[in-house]
């Protein structure tokens, strides 16, 4: 039924790799990284640094109430103050740590069940091919949001508890990937020489799959990251993600939508733009490592 | 043909059972008694076993979900636990702002993209190749709740074209519902656009260096005629596929700007009793989202074997 991914997830591969073997500048022009790619990364690492030494840095308490509400930006505040004199900027930086958590943590769980699963289906076949396929189908059988609220609003909102729900989700297309990847590669010739030469199942998946289908898995999954988070995002906006007065980038958007009447842009504006960066950066990134990748693989 | 449609009737049977049961079993995954988290610790026992019964937890779990399918399918599907309205009446109301959303947002969403694409097409990597792709890419980054607070804010706060919210039926006054409806239709089409211009993009592309395009052009028909008559009729079957499988982003579009515009839909129902724990609601919500979504694609797969015979034929 599902015809259109059967071939984004097998095509993901081939295009570049054709374009490489057809025009050698070019491909030397995409195996370079670029200075997007360097500049998103810091922007990446910037982020993941704030959020995990929120605690330690020089800011105010996300929590404290002690400002005057709905300043503008200034030295004190740079991104300003909320209705209940907040600092916006201190909301902001540790609202990065629940979109970082739910966004690496459900890639995780994503790319450890998904992949490894797609890895051995692509090798193996046969049965193991055939169900895991049919569970990949079903978790895609339902639109991927609607899962994910309609499992958080039975199960509960914990921020761990999202993140086990998008990274189920997440299992079924990162499965498809790395198991098309897997098939390619296992028909090549160092494979066949590698069985030849009796090695053990587990050898040739572990020494001869794993280290040419990882890099480009590990690159979808940065654009992975930046779904999950916008899953997240979402799911905070509406109100039904990790509950106030944690702040999220979802909900600090939210907050500030429904004081924007009183011409106070400022809270919704700060978030949206530091999620905006983080998610073209995330892509960014993705987009360039799977440029690099593939491209490899054409030249061998 | 008869073949291709009785195999894909079947997977379509074997998906909908599997999508009902999951949904069925939503219901079990409430921590400890699902009666007594519903109905809260100071329920009376009576109240418990009443609601134990109508939600099938004094049976085992094929046998429940046989009597939850048997009254599903007779479109009986339990009473709010707020309102004691019928939770298939309250989503009979609603299901008609979704349809609405759904073929409004599709509407505009292909009536942009169509005429992109082919510009883009025409000549790729010129400005306005760099220009869309470049865009398209942005577009990725930009969440879609933030496009429905930018678009609020610019066209109905500032500039006041349209209402912010409200709604109003289409049978009660045409020219209010459209005005009600356009804003949230083309911010669910916005996400939209991208998608199809950027796979319509490269399929025209493609196409154009197949040799019957190089065949037309030695004949000497005009660029325009090549573009419309013999490029983009290949290119309707992918346009398809996706516009299928972008019903699934069309739905959790709808649950935004229900939201954000107080529009009475599905998705604004299910976010209101997952806040007031209206649970049988909830999961009658679900059903006709997920339904649709598998029907949507259902029927996409078989209008692409119509458009494409190739597909009909490689799948005997």
């Amino acid at each position: 039924m599902r015809t259109a991914e059967d071939r984004t997830a097998s095509e993901a591969l081939a295009p570049d790799a054709l374009r490489s073997t057809a025009e050698p500048s070019e491909a030397r022009h995409a195996r370079r990284l670029g200075p997007a790619f360097w500049i998103a990364s810091a922007w990446i690492i910037l982020v993941v640094l704030g959020a995990l030494l929120a605690g330690v840095l020089p800011i105010d308490s996300p929590y404290a109430l002690a400002y005057t509400p709905l300043a503008g930006p200034s030295l004190h505040h740079l991104f300003g103050t909320d209705e209940l004199g907040r600092d916006t900027f201190s909301r902001v930086v540790y609202g990065a740590r629940i979109s970082l958590e739910v966004g690496f943590g459900s890639m995780v769980v994503g790319l450890g069940i998904g992949g490894t699963a797609g890895l051995i289906a692509g090798y193996v076949q046969g049965t193991f091919d055939a169900i895991s396929n049919m569970v990949a189908n079903l978790i895609l059988s339902f639109p991927a949001l609607l899962l994910l609220m309609a499992v958080v609003a039975f199960w509960g909102r914990a921020w761990w508890q999202i993140t086990v729900i998008i990274g189920v989700i997440a299992i079924a297309p990162l499965f498809r990937v790395v198991r098309a990847s897997s098939l390619s590669f296992s028909g090549r010739d160092f494979v066949v020489a590698a069985k030849a030469l009796g090695a053990t199942r587990w050898r040739i998946l572990t020494r001869e799959l794993l280290p040419n289908v990882l890099p480009a898995a590990v690159s979808i999954s940065l654009i992975g990251v930046a779904l999950a988070i916008v899953a997240e995002g979402t799911l905070s906006f509406l109100g039904l993600s990790v509950a106030p007065p944690t702040p999220t980038w979802g909900n600090l958007i939210a907050e500030g939508q429904s004081s924007i009447a009183r011409s106070d842009a400022w809270i919704t504006f700060w978030p949206s733009v530091v999620m905006f960066l983080t998610l073209l950066a995330l892509n960014v990134v993705g987009d360039r490592l799977q440029h690099r990748f593939d491209v490899r693989e054409g030249r061998l | 043909m008869i073949r291709f449609v009785g195999i894909r009737l079947l997977q379509f049977a074997g998906v909908l059972i599997a999508v009902s049961f999951f949904t069925f079993l939503l219901v079990h995954l409430l921590p400890g008694n699902p009666a007594i988290a519903i109905l809260g610790p100071a329920a009376s026992k009576q109240a418990v076993q009443s609601l134990d019964r109508q939600l099938g937890l004094d049976r085992s779990i094929p046998a429940a979900y046989a009597v939850w399918l048997g009254h599903t399918l007779t479109g009986n599907l339990g009473r709010s636990l707020i309102t004691r309205q019928s939770v298939a009446g309250d989503i009979a109301r609603a299901l008609p702002v979704d349809i609405e959303l759904l073929v409004g947002s599709q509407i505009i969403a292909l009536a942009a993209a169509i005429p992109l694409a082919f510009l883009a097409a025409r000549r790729p990597g010129g400005l306005l190749d760099e220009a869309a792709s470049t865009l398209t890419f942005g577009m990725l980054a930009i969440p879609s709740f933030v496009v429905a607070v930018i678009m609020q804010q610019v066209f109905a706060v500032h500039l006041g074209l349209v209402p912010a919210t409200g709604f109003t039926p289409l049978t009660t006054n045409l020219a209010g519902n459209v005005k009600d409806m356009l804003l949230p239709c083309i911010t669910i089409a916005i996400g939209s656009v991208t998608t199809y211009m950027r796979l319509l993009r490269a399929d025209l592309i493609g196409t154009l260096q197949e040799d019957f395009i190089t065949l037309a052009r030695a004949k000497g028909l005009s660029g325009r005629r090549i573009l419309l008559r013999h490029a983009f009729r290949p290119s309707t079957s992918s346009l398809l596929t996706v516009a299928g499988l972008s019903i699934g982003g069309v739905i959790s579009g709808a649950f935004v700007v229900e939201y954000l515009f107080s529009l009475p839909g599905v998705g604004e129902q299910a976010i209101t009793a997952i806040n007031q724990h209206d649970y049988l609601l909830l999961q009658g919500d679900v059903l006709v989202f997920a339904v649709l979504f598998v029907l949507a694609n259902f029927l996409v797969d078989l209008l692409y074997a119509v458009v494409d015979p190739r597909v009909r034929h490689a799948h005997g």
